[in-house]
């Protein structure tokens, strides 16, 4: 899997003072690669630098070896954006733009016809091709954007924040077309704070947090990492505190909760769960099962930023 | 390379981006009505004054929106063409398609000014066909071409103003009012020093009259077509009642003066936006 996208010490400071970076990251073919952080992080600025919307004030962006800013054409050429905040001249239907689109990406007629059934299809905007953008919802907005953002089936799509304001049904939606195109061996960068949608579809994260990249790994990785196990433990009895206590004692243990017959123990550092099983079994509670949780992607997130200001 | 692709798509958006926006439609309804009245007033006049002029009818029509309020137009699409796109948002779905930015700047400029002259040629031949019904068959209508022509270049000027402050403001009712202050300001100092030069017999103010940009834009289209009348007496009488003169003057000399103000406005434009980043909406 070749580098795709490389973002390196991406450094941007606006008129008002503000400055977001270092930001590095890289993006190899065929992955989905998910870029959280909190707003105003800087995802939107390290999508604007790929896309050549912004001058990096240092570091260098490419893009399949194109400089964005320098090689506009060829960068969108093969880039397929669908931006934050959508917005599309009202006045045009969803098939008129699309068309406009496919025009632009130098489909020929035949092939345009073909290219928009497609996406209208595809975006489930079938039924709403002729009615104009100014009367969509702001769900069939953002599906007609990644259908703009597919025209030409590019090589690289890019999504900011693609579920942003968009209702439970509108979601489900858009994560099927990502699905599929995850399927579909895309390489997608895609930007959200909603870490569970992230965790569902990316297959590598980074992180960005106070302007710059405070992690970039696997999501499998991430997700299976040892610090910050997770073990719940079901009782046939509610347990004594001297039994918590012994469990709060061994090495690794961060933290202990007990609610009705649950005892949830969260490790650090250190895999203690033969010993938490050991002191439960042999304890008057009557250890019926233990189950352990991998930490969500969030609690991932809270954990690099605690270190990160540390 | 400019791809005509792309030109012809940008000239039909900023066509119908146009046509969409009610503050524009105002004013091109107002420069109709302003035709209307002008005719109505025409045929109020005593008829011994107007007889020897009733050929030149289509003069009066044509050119009086030139004195003012296509330029007024002419400035508020140049400003709204590319800060509009900003505001809106819509300048990111263009210049994240396949694209330079060289053909979205050309784009832009050719979308607007392709609006502009087929509105000048609109109320031209409205003019034109009014005269015609209201005062009997016209006299010197050959010269209506080079009307339309001179008019469609002197627009050039307030245009290109109002492209550059909406490129570098990025606001759209920031930059009408600026260029439109330009516009007022260099009207009202041209009247002030023409007086002030007549006043005081002093021909000399007159030299820097030439220098503003409303010396080119508002009298090349009277100057190209009393040129071309074949009654210099009558074209005089016009260029008296229905232009704030007072002087004629050489078109190439307009033409450099429209020709500066317009390439020095589109080259601070291009740079802006060849240089800096795309302004993101505002939220």
């Amino acid at each position: 899997m070749y580098e795709t996208v490389v973002v390196q010490g991406l450094v941007k400071h606006y008129g008002d003072g503000g400055r977001v970076g270092p930001i590095s990251i890289t993006v190899r073919r065929q992955e989905v690669y998910g870029l959280v952080g909190p707003n105003g992080s800087g995802k939107t600025t390290t999508i604007r630098a790929i896309l050549g919307l912004l001058k990096p004030s240092s570091g260098t962006v490419t893009v399949m070896g194109y400089n964005p800013f320098k090689d506009t054409k060829k960068v969108n050429l093969l880039v397929g954006y669908s931006p934050e905040i959508p917005v599309y001249p009202s006045f045009y239907s969803a098939r008129q733009l699309l068309t406009l689109t496919c025009k632009l990406k130098g489909l020929s007629r035949q092939d345009t016809m073909r290219e928009v059934g497609r996406l209208l299809d595809l975006t489930g905007l079938v039924n709403h091709a002729d009615r104009k953008i100014g009367n969509f919802s702001k769900g069939m907005v953002q599906r007609l954007s990644i259908g703009l953002a597919m025209v030409g089936d590019p090589e690289i799509l890019v999504l900011d924040e693609p579920m942003l304001g968009v209702d439970p049904v509108g979601r489900v939606q858009i994560r099927d077309i990502l699905g599929d195109l995850k399927k579909e061996g895309k390489t997608i960068i895609f930007s959200s704070h909603e870490l569970y949608e992230v965790e569902r579809l990316a297959d590598t994260v980074g992180m960005v947090y106070m302007g710059r990249t405070v992690l970039e790994k696997p999501v499998a990785e991430l997700l299976s990492n040892r610090d910050g196990l997770r073990v719940v433990a079901e009782l046939k009895k509610t347990p004594r505190p001297e039994t918590l206590e012994m469990i709060r004692a061994l090495k690794g243990v961060e933290h202990v909760s007990a609610e009705a017959q649950h005892v949830t123990v969260l490790m650090n550092g250190y895999d203690a769960r033969d010993e938490v099983a050991k002191i439960l079994a042999n304890s008057d509670s009557g250890l019926v099962g233990l189950k352990t949780l991998n930490p969500t992607l969030e609690e991932v997130f809270i954990k690099v930023v605690e270190n990160a200001l540390r | 390379m400019l791809s005509a692709n792309a030109l012809t798509t940008f000239i039909t958006y900023q066509m119908r981006r146009s046509l969409a926006r009610k503050r524009l439609l105002i004013l091109i309804a107002s420069i109709f009505l302003l035709e209307i009245v002008i005719y109505l007033v025409l045929t109020r006049l005593p008829e011994t004054l107007i007889r020897p002029l009733a050929g030149y009818a289509w003069v009066v029509g044509v050119l009086a929106p030139s004195t003012a309020l296509i330029h007024v137009l002419a400035l508020m699409v140049g400003a709204t063409t590319s800060a509009e796109e900003y505001e809106v948002g819509t300048a990111d779905y263009w210049l994240t398609r396949p694209i330079t930015r060289l053909e979205y700047f050309v784009g832009n400029l050719a979308g607007g000014l392709t609006f502009l002259s087929i509105l000048i040629l609109l109320y031209s031949f409205f003019a034109a066909a009014i005269s015609s019904y209201v005062f009997g068959p016209q006299t010197d209508l050959a010269v209506l071409p080079t009307t339309v022509l001179s008019t469609i270049a002197s627009v050039l000027v307030f245009y290109s103003l109002g492209l550059m402050v909406g490129e570098l403001l990025r606001r759209s009712m920031l930059a009408t009012i600026l260029s439109g202050m330009v516009f007022f300001g260099s009207f009202i100092a041209e009247t002030y020093l023409n007086i002030v030069s007549t006043i005081n017999n002093d021909p000399s103010l007159l030299d820097y009259v030439r220098y503003l940009p409303t010396w080119g834009a508002v009298r090349l289209a009277s100057a190209t077509t009393f040129n071309g009348l074949g009654a210099p007496s009558i074209g005089s009488v016009f260029l008296q009642l229905f232009t704030t003169l007072g002087q004629t003057a050489e078109t190439a000399a307009l033409l450099t003066n429209i020709a500066a103000y317009t390439a020095a406005a589109l080259i601070v434009a291009w740079t802006r936006l060849r240089n800096t980043d795309v302004t993101r909406r505002a939220l």
